[in-house]
């Protein structure tokens, strides 16, 4: 799932990625979840540029035999290229099936850059590179529902926030599509 | 294939518990664990892997997902036990993979993409 807009602690709306592609999710300079080539990053003659933030997390839909525990994200390490780092913040802020306390609208000025996540987001003061998580080395995702387990219609993960950030040496047109992947354990 | 998978208890007197009877789905932490003495995983109608217990064996079972952004989906199936044998923990874990093809090993291990440790439930533990 993908929340985009509305105000801080309130999402406006709630994507399911799982319908719209693949390509299931586009970063660019715009606050919203359409697959198309608007509002691209630009590639900067100097600094970095950056995509508007994206909050993401699992939600279930299909009631679990027990619970689902144990949730960790990856990818498969190699990246997008040069000048061009898939950020993830290193906190997860608090999404669950009662809250979404965690979100903060996406900011920026639209097809030029969004405003750099650690120095704006409240919920995030440090980042890592998306890509060094791999399945060998995944990183944990946190659960702020009853137990810290999802067993129930309707809960979910807490957020992960993404953030793809250009810079001068990167090269122009289209990205090759590049897989994300939850792993969870289920019983 | 491994979305067609499903358990079935065996206790010491003969009698079971399936997964899924007359519509309903039993869940794993309805097994009678004092009585455990078989946990078989069918694939279809075929049982694939047999787990033999005794009292001191604690079952550990997991339906391993892998989901991607894409949609894509991969499901590993792990069944084995733990127990403490002379002070010392014993594991052996069995991992049933989409192709049909079981792997086991006598311990979890930490960064493996599939054989990483599960989060214990209280039966489980030893």
């Amino acid at each position: 799932m993908f929340d985009f807009g509305g105000t801080d602690g309130s999402p406006g709306t709630s994507q399911n990625v799982d319908s719209l592609g693949p390509p299931n999710i586009r970063f660019k300079t715009a606050d919203d979840a359409n697959i198309d080539t608007n509002n691209p990053i630009p590639v900067p003659t100097s600094g970095t540029k950056y995509s508007y933030w994206k909050h993401i997390y699992l939600k279930c839909t299909g009631a679990p035999s027990s619970q689902c525990d144990n949730f960790k994200f990856y990818t498969d390490g190699s990246g997008f290229g040069t000048g061009i780092t898939l950020k993830v913040g290193d906190e997860m802020p608090t999404k669950n099936s009662g809250s979404s306390s965690g979100y903060e609208v996406a900011t920026g000025t639209e097809g030029d850059t969004g405003d750099e996540m650690v120095a704006n987001h409240s919920g995030i003061t440090s980042s890592t590179d998306a890509f060094t998580y791999t399945s060998a080395s995944p990183k944990s995702v946190s659960v702020s529902e009853s137990g810290n387990i999802i067993d129930a219609v309707g809960e979910t993960t807490n957020y992960l926030v993404f953030q793809l950030e250009v810079d001068s040496t990167a090269s122009p047109g289209n990205l090759a599509d590049e897989t994300l992947t939850f792993q969870y354990d289920e019983i | 294939m491994q979305h067609d998978v499903r358990w079935l208890a065996i206790y010491n007197d003969g009698s079971s518990l399936p997964q899924f009877a007359d519509g309903t789905e039993n869940k794993y932490t309805d097994i009678d664990r004092s009585r455990l003495v078989k946990f078989i995983l069918f694939v279809g109608d075929t049982p694939k892997l047999v787990i033999h217990l005794d009292k001191n064996k604690r079952l550990i079972y997991r339906r391993r997902v892998a989901l991607s952004f894409s949609g894509h989906q991969e499901i590993v199936y792990l069944a084995g036990w733990q127990e403490l044998k002379h002070g010392i923990n014993t594991q052996m874990i069995c991992f049933l993979f989409e192709d049909g093809h079981i792997e086991t090993v006598d311990r979890f291990y930490e960064n493996h993409p599939w054989f990483y440790p599960v989060k214990f439930l209280p039966g489980e533990q030893i």
